[in-house]
């Protein structure tokens, strides 16, 4: 009987070292699944531009799915590469901002890391997120060379813009049908000039017209912005040119003088001598009367004591 | 007030002593305090939805792109309006000679400060963010009509509260030296505010004389404020508010309203602290003149404000005034010229009609209308906004105020009349003093003959 029960009371013992054992298993794997979230896809589009022939910049715009729609992801970092992913040919890296973009600026001849050949690998990765999978992004550009000229012929002004690239043979060639978008720079924007699509001719070339309306500065000087958005070999150019084309603009003044509609700052004299003057007058008369209650408590404590 | 042959804060003749325990102030009894539960409890409701707008935002009321302004706006120009009767009874009444008028000084005056300290409270109410309103002075435009009413609404609060007070200091003698079945709390009220006073001349030729100015320095100021509340509406270019006529327009209505209030706050102490023998028939009588008087007044503005733009019908003011006459406001719009104007005037024309128990009830009316008169100013016009806007919900181009918005703003209306309660019952709501001194001299009103007096 007694041997029954001593085999009873192993047999117990194993069983709940073996569940205790399960138990802590389960809890243990549960706790490490909760150490490890899951992360999330993230998506990248990567650009590459090119200002006044000279500033040149990768921008990797990062999104990710939120609420079912792909948002900009601010503070994720992106590394920029050359050719391939690997550390002797990283650019830089930089962090994404409100709008989703990390910027790395390029050397102004980058043809020296590229050597003979014409087309520039560019890479950006995302690496060892904490919130995102694993992400890399490739685009693959050429040198180009953009330029605009503002001419005046028999009073019409024109704006003359030019668009040569490096082809897959490292010959420069003039860019035929790129679409080129003339602007003038605005307060919050900028204005498109031509209604219609402008596109390069054979030779790489275009002319347009600069309308005579367009208002300027003071002095009459508009700033004069040439585009090429999304090229798919040279990708995003921009050329700005400052000129006198503009109507000269006479600004309102009012606002800045000492107006009833001005700010706090340029209140009309008058109404500031007026408001103070009754403001002094009740006031004073209300501070006098408040001096008399006090002459009042005053008689009473004297004649208390006489 | 006169600086000899007061009564003594000594011992009182006993015709004096009479009239000093007819109006000392009085316990509540349980009607009073039915009343003061009542109101407590309105406002502890309306505190608690105020505490929930703090926290949510102006959201939980019914403003929206279209009604930027609501009942809280239409609240506050009536506690405006209404505070003018401090001006109207104890300035001008008082300067012109009228002496009938020197048992309802108190009782205006206890109005007056009240409106005008719910008034500088409505307006902090209507501001979705409370906290910044500092920014309002820190940041004032000069040139702006809301620094104006800031300016004109808290110079009105301080010389309504020292109108208040200053011709209280001998009554509050008389607290202090015969009140003596008082709390220990209440003695020592008074004996702190009664400043020592002692009815020495020196004491009396000051007070009078601070009396004097104040009286004659709020009348200014009683026309600025209303009119410069009339002018946050008149300076813009809104159907409806675009007027000239607005100053003097709400000045009237604002005399109006006081009167009526008066009228009714005469009523109720007379009836509830038995005080007939000194708010008599013939307060009600002249009261009764004066508010017909005022009402025809105002009446005359209103036809200017309604006839003129209806007889020329602009465009952008007929939608306006279309809504009014015959659309979805001309209910409330004809019951409140009828029933708050023209019925007032008619039945106080009449000498039954100035008898104390109809006049509370005209005064009762008279108060409605000008409350919901406020209504129709505000409300109407800021559903025709002159540039129409995109993209607004069909909800929102309709204001109807959420039941929370009501509480609110009933809470600001108990609240005021609670502090009107909790004064008369503090200090006597009829001069004692003074009724003293005059009940030695020819009693105007019993003589009948209110110029001489």
């Amino acid at each position: 009987m007694n041997t029954i029960k001593g085999v009873y009371i192993v047999y117990l013992k194993w069983v709940l070292l073996l569940l205790v054992a399960g138990l802590t298993g389960t809890l243990q794997a549960q706790e490490e699944e909760a150490d490890e979230p899951e992360k999330a896809d993230a998506i990248m589009e990567l650009r590459f531009k090119e200002a006044n022939n000279t500033a040149k910049f990768l921008t990797a715009i990062v999104k990710a799915e939120v609420d079912e729609f792909y948002q900009p992801m601010e503070g994720v970092e992106v590394r920029f590469y050359r050719k391939e992913a690997a550390p002797e040919n990283l650019i830089g890296s930089s962090k994404t901002n409100a709008k989703g973009a990390a910027i790395c600026d390029l050397e102004e001849d980058e043809a020296t890391f590229f050597g003979a050949d014409p087309d520039f690998v560019y890479l950006a990765t995302i690496e060892n997120s904490d919130t995102y999978n694993d992400l890399e992004e490739m685009i693959t550009v050429a040198e180009s060379d953009f330029s605009m000229d503002l001419q005046t012929e028999d009073d019409t002004r024109q704006i003359l813009i030019s668009l040569q690239g490096i082809d897959e043979n490292g010959e420069q060639v003039p860019v035929a049908d790129a679409e080129v978008g003339i602007y003038v720079t605005r307060l919050f924007g900028l204005l498109r000039v031509s209604e219609d699509m402008e596109f390069t001719d054979e030779d790489g070339s275009l002319l347009i017209d600069f309308p005579a309306d367009i208002p300027g500065d003071e002095n009459g000087m508009v700033t004069i912005v040439a585009k090429v958005d999304e090229h798919e070999r040279y990708g995003f150019l921009e050329l700005r040119k400052k000129i006198d084309w503009g109507v000269p603009v006479v600004i309102d003044q009012s606002m800045y003088e000492r107006e009833l509609w001005s700010s706090r700052a340029n209140a009309p004299w008058y109404l500031i001598v007026i408001v103070n003057a009754v403001l002094i007058g009740i006031w004073g008369s209300i501070l006098y009367i408040i001096y008399e209650v006090a002459q009042i408590k005053k008689i009473g404590r004297q004649a208390q004591k006489a | 007030m006169k600086e000899t042959g007061t009564p003594s804060t000594g011992a009182l003749s006993q015709q004096a002593r009479s009239i000093s325990d007819d109006l000392m102030p009085r316990p509540f009894g349980w009607q009073g305090k039915i009343w003061v539960a009542t109101l407590v409890f309105i406002v502890v409701v309306g505190l608690f939805f105020y505490t929930q707008q703090v926290r949510e935002g102006l959201g939980i009321t019914a403003m929206r792109d279209y009604s930027t302004w609501g009942i809280y706006i239409a609240n506050f120009v009536f506690f405006v309006a209404i505070s003018l009767v401090g001006s109207l009874i104890s300035a001008i009444l008082k300067l012109s000679g009228a002496r009938w008028s020197t048992p309802l000084t108190r009782i205006s005056e206890m109005i007056a400060v009240a409106a005008i300290l719910f008034a500088a409270l409505v307006i902090i109410i209507d501001m979705g963010r409370p906290d910044r309103f500092l920014n309002v002075v820190l940041h004032a435009r000069i040139q702006s009509p809301i620094t104006w009413d800031v300016l004109v609404i808290s110079t009105y609060m301080v010389i309504s509260i020292l109108l208040l007070y200053l011709p209280m200091l001998p009554d509050l003698a008389l607290l202090r030296d015969n009140y003596k079945t008082a709390p220990a709390w209440q003695q020592k009220m008074y004996r702190v505010l009664a400043l020592g006073w002692n009815n020495h001349p020196d004491q009396y030729r000051i007070l009078h004389r601070a009396t004097r100015i104040l009286a004659i320095m709020i009348i200014p100021v009683a026309f600025g404020i209303h009119t410069v509340t009339s002018w946050l509406f008149a300076t813009t270019l809104r159907p409806g508010w675009d007027s000239t006529n607005f100053g003097p327009y709400f000045v009237s209505g604002a005399f109006m309203v006081g009167a009526g209030g008066v009228i009714a706050a005469m009523y109720i102490f007379r009836t509830h602290y038995q005080l007939g023998k000194y708010l008599t028939d013939k307060h009600f009588d002249y009261m009764g003149r004066l508010l017909v008087l005022l009402s025809l007044v105002y009446l005359y503005f209103n036809i200017n404000e309604y006839f003129v733009p209806a007889y020329k019908m602009k465009a952008q003011e007929s939608a306006h005034l279309e809504e009014l006459f015959t659309g979805r406001y001309s209910l409330l719009f004809w019951m409140v010229q009828l029933a708050g104007m023209i019925i007032p005037i008619i039945v106080l024309m009449f000498r039954k009609g100035r008898k104390p128990r109809p006049m509370f009830w005209i005064s009762i009316l008279v108060i409605l209308g000008a409350w919901f008169k406020r209504f129709l100013i505000v409300i109407p016009t800021l559903s025709h906004p002159l540039i129409p806007m995109n993209r607004v919900p069909e909800a929102w181009q309709h204001y109807f105020p959420t039941l929370r918005e009501w509480w609110i703003t009933a809470a600001t209306l108990a609240g005021a009349l609670l502090i009107v309660t909790i004064l008369a019952r503090l200090f006597p709501a009829v001069p004692v003093v003074e009724t003293i001194e005059e009940s030695t001299e020819k009693d105007p009103i019993a003589s009948g003959n209110v110029n001489d007096a």
